[in-house]
């Protein structure tokens, strides 16, 4: 049996900055006039609409290879997210509107709690589920437009099954341990936050 | 219009003395889980509270990316980034006119506009101009005084410090000092609030580039680059995020964010930045 010890570190934080990854501009946007780009710790790209100049803070840290990893695989569940909707209305893979809304709450929550990026699957129009494996256990998060349930299963049997109520979501903070079960074999760096502003991680 | 002017010229010249000017200040409101409704747009949202087009949109291919929508007013860069998981109301200078020699670090010259206009969307947002209900929200400003080099910088810094933070930095660079007294809100009952300052010297890069119209870079001529290096103090004001309780009515939101811009009002005065309009 396979075990592993694990290391999570807390990025506790009170602000409210909007993470990087938030003010990212699609590859095929020019990024050319950034404003309020200076009140955090990295480098920050506001990007509205192309103009002369560029502000931006610089910093002397240098940035950790797996939040950028992060943010590709994010980057490409957001992709596929949006394409989930734009479907043909009889395709077998079309979701509706309020599960794309709720999905993509849950994925940018997972995303700011720095969990490791899901696979994402559908099983029709009114829910969305996101899947993490990579060792043993599978965990399942299945997100529809009022209601999450959670599951974990084995190779041979399912192990836990919770169901958040109607219009409870759970804190992602929660689902950590079942993450955790599924992706033993990754890295977590856990964040918390109490500020408001963009954190670095959105990068 | 005359008067106009005159408000302007004075503002201009208190602006003039103080060295703390105002980078950019910030609403954000975060929408409860799960959305009841699809959150709207930022081009929406702008019409909600500036009351008008703006000057550019941009919507997403991304789930996880915010629409954007741009424009001016009153003197400021006015925009709205609506997100999954937030709304961003920000308010930050205007940049120099396309063509401008050399790079310059701009700053809201009107910080009695400034006020004026943070208080002005707090009590458009206390009429429920967003239908998404909201769990959190949140105040950021920052008020920024340009330096020489770190030594000068450092120094200033830690002069706005309260007596019992101040440290013995001399010409270290990249300092960050950051507090939080967190407290319940005196205004609506059950909500607790961080209250948060945060002291740092930043390198701020102004690049400058020629672009055509429509935003392709010209091929010629290397971006002008120029560093300059700040002390910066920002308050970012906010309520906890507590996945357990109940949204906040629109007239919470307003009121919670009425005291986040009060305490900020208080905290730089007592840090000697003495902001005209706070």
């Amino acid at each position: 049996m396979r075990t592993a010890s694990m290391t999570i570190q807390f990025r506790g934080d009170s602000t409210s900055e909007p993470p990087a990854f938030f003010l990212e501009n699609p590859p095929d946007h020019p990024q050319y006039r950034i404003h309020s780009g200076s009140s955090g710790s990295a480098d920050k790209t506001v990007v509205v609409e192309p103009e002369s100049q560029v502000v931006r803070t610089t910093f002397s840290t240098v940035r950790d290879i797996r939040q950028w990893e992060l943010s590709q695989h994010y980057r490409e569940l957001g992709a596929a997210l949006n394409e989930l909707t734009t479907l043909e209305e009889d395709d077998d893979w079309r979701i509706d509107a309020s599960v794309y809304n709720a999905a993509s709450y849950m994925a940018t929550e997972l995303r700011i709690g720095l969990m490791p990026p899901p696979q994402i699957f559908v099983h029709g129009p009114t829910s969305v589920v996101f899947n993490w494996s990579g060792g043993i256990y599978n965990f399942y998060l299945t997100v529809g437009a009022n209601n999450v349930s959670a599951l974990l299963s084995s190779p041979e049997r399912i192990l836990r099954r919770i169901e958040f109520p109607e219009n409870k979501w759970p804190n992602p903070l929660a689902l950590l341990p079942f993450i955790r079960s599924a992706r033993w074999d990754s890295p977590v760096l856990l964040s918390t936050s109490a500020t408001s502003d963009l954190p670095e991680y959105f990068g | 219009m005359k008067s106009g002017s005159r408000r302007l010229s004075i503002a201009l010249a208190r602006f003039a003395m103080n060295e703390w000017k105002a980078l950019n200040a910030r609403i954000t409101l975060f929408p409860s889980a799960p959305p009841a409704s699809p959150l709207p747009t930022a081009l929406e949202l702008y019409r909600h509270v500036w009351g008008g087009d703006p000057d550019s949109f941009q919507k997403q291919q991304n789930a996880l990316l915010p629409t954007v929508a741009q424009g001016r007013r009153e003197g400021m860069m006015t925009n709205c980034f609506a997100h999954p998981t937030r709304i961003d109301l920000n308010l930050s200078p205007v940049p120099p006119p396309t063509g401008t020699a050399e790079p310059e670090l701009v700053f809201i010259q009107d910080t009695d506009q400034l006020y004026t206009e943070l208080k002005r969307i707090i009590k458009v947002l206390a009429e429920g101009i967003i239908s998404s209900s909201i769990s959190r929200i949140a105040l950021g400003l920052q008020f920024v005084a340009v330096k020489r080099d770190s030594l000068e910088a450092n120094k200033t810094l830690i002069q706005t410090m309260p007596q019992q933070y101040r440290m013995k930095v001399t010409n270290e660079e990249d300092f960050i000092f950051q507090v939080n007294r967190p407290r319940k809100s005196s205004k609506v009952e059950s909500v607790k609030m961080n209250f948060i300052t945060k002291w740092s010297v930043e390198n701020v890069q102004v690049i400058s580039m020629a672009a055509l119209a429509g935003g392709a870079p010209m091929s010629a001529g290397a971006p002008w680059i120029k560093n300059f290096l700040a002390a910066s103090v920002s308050f970012d004001n906010n309520t906890f995020a507590d996945f357990a309780r109940r949204p906040l009515t629109p007239g919470e939101q307003s009121q919670l964010l009425d005291e986040s811009l009060a305490e900020a009002s208080v905290m730089q005065k007592s840090f000697g930045l003495n902001i005209e309009g706070f």
